[in-house]
């Protein structure tokens, strides 16, 4: 394949992948997911330091 | 004044670094921030369980909405990273990544330098498959609940960034330490005797966040670029590779992390590294 050929595969590719990314972000911030993470992070996580 | 892509590269990581670990004033008492850019996840490794730490690890992140009982699949996370990746590639674990950092200065201990056994390269995508999307899904306990797998037996970032200050500053978690930590502890001590002799050990063997990125360096608009028509096979490019790979015969590797040394050290100008199919090389940067 010529490399603007290839290029522009990519770039319709990237372009797909990144619709669906923002789809994705959307849906789990719609879904409460967002308060899942936060609430995972501000606390001690036994498992990452190793006491599980 | 000229500056040269590692120099560039070099900044950039620890402009990241301090970014994402800004909050260093916690380390002595062992406090974590608790403040809402914990609801952003940072786009390389850096556990959540770091005093210092500013933003929540994707891995980790992964691991506790697909484990919780609501949830067994973090679209958030999985669509945060799917963008990253689609751009960048592995240019994320090249330039932003605080543990790949951690790990190129590891590399610079004096010590005899290998270059990786190719077939480690597969255990990352073992490790991403079960420990980060299976067992947070699948095992669970009566509640329903899925312990973070790949937190809890394998993250060296997590001990070394959270276990060892928390542990340091927390008595009562110190008096908590068993056959678990044991095990962790070992495979942080084979993580940095693995990056003192080659480099990047564990984005090369064990990461599952490489991984993924990796996968997408297949597509990702940030790209290795080489024009076969004016390389003349010297393999310096090859040679000078830190993650061992051949740009000219795999320029979509999946290890590549789009540091740029083989654009610095093609005599012929062939190698670009850009969003482009022929960006600026590094003496014209
Ligand atoms: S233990 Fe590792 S994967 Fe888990 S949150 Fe910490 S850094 Fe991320
Ligand atoms: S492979 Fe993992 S640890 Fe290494 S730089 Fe990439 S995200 Fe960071
Ligand atoms: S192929 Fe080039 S850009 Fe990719 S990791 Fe190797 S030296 Fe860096």
């Amino acid at each position: 394949m010529s490399d603007n050929r290839e290029l522009k595969t990519r770039i319709i590719i990237a372009i797909i992948l990144l619709v669906i990314s923002a789809g994705l972000m959307t849906a789990g911030v719609m879904r409460g997911e967002v308060f899942a993470v936060f609430t995972k992070a501000v606390h001690i996580c036994l498992e990452c330091i190793g006491l599980g | 004044m000229k500056i040269s892509q590692d120099i560039r590269r070099r900044i950039i990581q620890i402009a990241a670094f301090g970014f994402s670990n800004s909050y260093i004033g916690n380390i002595p008492g062992g406090r974590l921030y608790k403040g809402s850019w914990k609801n952003f996840c940072n786009p390389g490794i850096n556990c959540y369980s770091c005093p210092a730490a500013r933003l929540s690890c994707p891995i980790g992140a992964m691991q506790a909405v697909g484990g919780s009982a609501k949830f067994s699949v973090s679209f958030y996370v999985l669509g945060f990273v799917l963008a990253l990746g689609v751009v960048f590639g592995r240019a994320v674990c090249g330039f932003v990544c605080p543990f790949g950092l951690i790990q190129e200065l590891l590399h610079k201990i004096p010590s005899p330098k290998k270059r990786i056994y190719k077939p480690l390269t597969y255990i990352k995508y073992v490790v991403l498959a079960v420990f980060v999307i299976l067992m947070p899904a699948l095992v669970t306990d009566k509640f329903g609940l899925g312990a973070p797998a790949f937190c809890e037996y394998i993250c060296p970032a997590g001990t070394l960034e959270g276990g060892i200050p928390l542990m340091l500053t927390h008595p009562e978690l110190r008096a908590q330490l068993g056959a678990l930590f044991s095990l962790k502890a070992a495979i942080l001590a084979v993580t940095i005797i693995g990056c003192i002799l080659c480099c990047r050990f564990f984005c090369k063997v064990m990461c599952p966040l490489g991984a993924i990125y990796g996968l997408l360096n297949k597509v990702s608009l940030y790209r290795v670029h080489v024009d076969r028509k004016v390389c003349v096979s010297c393999s310096k490019c090859r040679d000078i590779c830190p993650m061992d790979i051949d740009p000219v015969a795999k320029p979509d590797s999946a290890e590549c992390i789009r540091c740029g040394r083989c654009t610095a050290a093609c005599p012929v100008k062939a190698i670009t590294v850009g969003f482009k199919g022929k960006e600026k090389g590094p003496s014209e940067i």
